[in-house]
């Protein structure tokens, strides 16, 4: 069974536009035919969001004054096509919102990504076997869960790996960031490991090839933890 | 009056927030659902009546009735920008937009029915056409491409501009 993406968020941070509740619904309006429904939170206020479901594809765009994100599940693949809905409608908005007078600059761009893989046969302690030492893992008696985090910080990026066993759906509601729908995710009713990636870039202009190229690393990344395990 | 003063005191509030956010720019976390808050607009009498909703309802009624298509899965959705080229009674003719950065355009003839939604169908129109492919199945919804679709896009004429002055368009008369 090949990995799932359980859930994946792609966020677009720049500089707070004030009047952004007063010229969005300008902005997205002809988008929103492209939606199967949309959302307002914060309605007339400085920090309106503007959410547009794309129920039929399992993603969503959220758009505000400060950042724009979308917000997909099961796979990476169906994004980094040409023509995916990273490109149109999620970049084709972020060039309108950029075209702006009022816009100043982009200041920092997120990509989180959760997997999910069934492992046959595994359970806590064969996880903790392949991980961490026996020392450190009767530290606590009783034990009931584990991740392992991993960090790297470099000069305007940094990337977070948390990685642990899986043992059904559930953990996936308890994590901080859930699936866009549930019932449409593929079968994840397994037992296995759950990766966690995160990378965070300080950067002033972002093409969708960035976008690209942060989704190779981190599918390169969930197969080294793999083999490791 | 009371409700103006009700008004400015929320302002101050967003004011506040403003700031804190300013400070922390460099903020890794990412929106999360716990923090989403959501006005459903799609019920005129639910704007009007109810507040903020919580977290859960927003993922839970994004989603009603969706279990009926549990199992289409698509392997792949494009959508894509084109411009109608040429329309008989039969079909409809598309430059479609493959791809913008190495502007790679493919002329693609659909029936005419996937285009009797836009008000008009029309040479130079715009559209969007958004493809989503199985194993043994592809849909194609066709949107108007009014506001998403860059006309100029499609007009590639620079490209031959720069033969101007080339003589490429001499007679041969010497060989």
């Amino acid at each position: 069974m090949d990995k799932i993406v359980s859930v994946f968020q792609f966020e677009i941070r720049y500089n707070h536009i004030l009047n952004f509740s007063q010229i969005a619904r300008k902005i997205l309006s002809p988008y929103v035919k492209l939606a199967q429904s949309i959302k307002l939170e914060n309605q007339n206020t400085i920090n309106e969001q503007i959410i547009l479901n794309f129920e039929n594809d399992d993603y969503v765009i959220i758009v505000s004054w400060d950042r724009i994100l979308i917000k997909g599940q099961e796979s990476l693949d169906n994004y980094i096509i040409k023509n995916s809905p990273i490109e149109m409608p999620f970049f084709s908005i972020l060039n309108k919102i950029s075209s702006l007078e009022e816009f100043g600059s982009i200041q920092n761009i997120l990509l989180a990504v959760n997997y999910i893989k069934e492992i046959e046969k595994t359970n806590l302690s064969k996880f903790m076997e392949k991980t961490i030492q026996e020392t450190t893992s009767n530290v606590l008696d009783d034990l009931t869960d584990i991740a392992i985090t991993l960090e790297r910080n470099k000069k305007n990026e940094k990337v977070m790996l948390s990685f642990g066993p899986y043992s059904g759906p559930l953990e996936l509601s308890n994590r901080p960031l859930v699936p866009v729908n549930l019932k449409t995710l593929s079968n994840t009713n397994f037992s296995g490991v759950m990766l966690e990636y995160k990378c965070f870039k300080i950067v002033n202009k972002v093409t969708f090839n960035d976008f690209i190229n942060m989704t190779k690393e981190s599918n390169e990344l969930f197969k080294k933890v793999w083999n490791t395990l | 009056m009371e409700h103006s003063v009700v008004d400015e005191k929320h302002n101050i509030s967003v004011y506040e927030n403003f700031i804190e956010e300013r400070v922390d720019e460099n903020d890794t976390s990412f929106i999360s659902d716990e923090n989403i808050n959501i006005i459903d607009i799609s019920n005129a009498k639910n704007e009007l009546s109810s507040s903020l909703e919580d977290s859960g309802n927003f993922l839970k009624n994004f989603f009603l009735g969706k279990d009926v298509i549990l199992n289409e899965k698509w392997d792949f959705t494009a959508n894509i920008q084109g411009k109608i080229v040429h329309v008989n009674e039969e079909e409809v003719f598309v430059d479609c937009l493959l791809d913008i950065d190495k502007k790679i355009f493919e002329h693609r003839t659909f029936p005419i029915q996937l285009f009797t939604n836009l008000v008009e169908i029309v040479v130079n129109k715009t559209v969007l056409i958004k493809t989503k492919v199985k194993p043994g199945t592809i849909k194609i919804d066709v949107f108007p491409g009014d506001g998403i679709v860059k006309l100029e896009f499609f007009n590639q004429k620079n490209k031959w501009d720069i033969l101007n002055g080339s003589e490429l368009d001499n007679k041969l008369i010497k060989w």
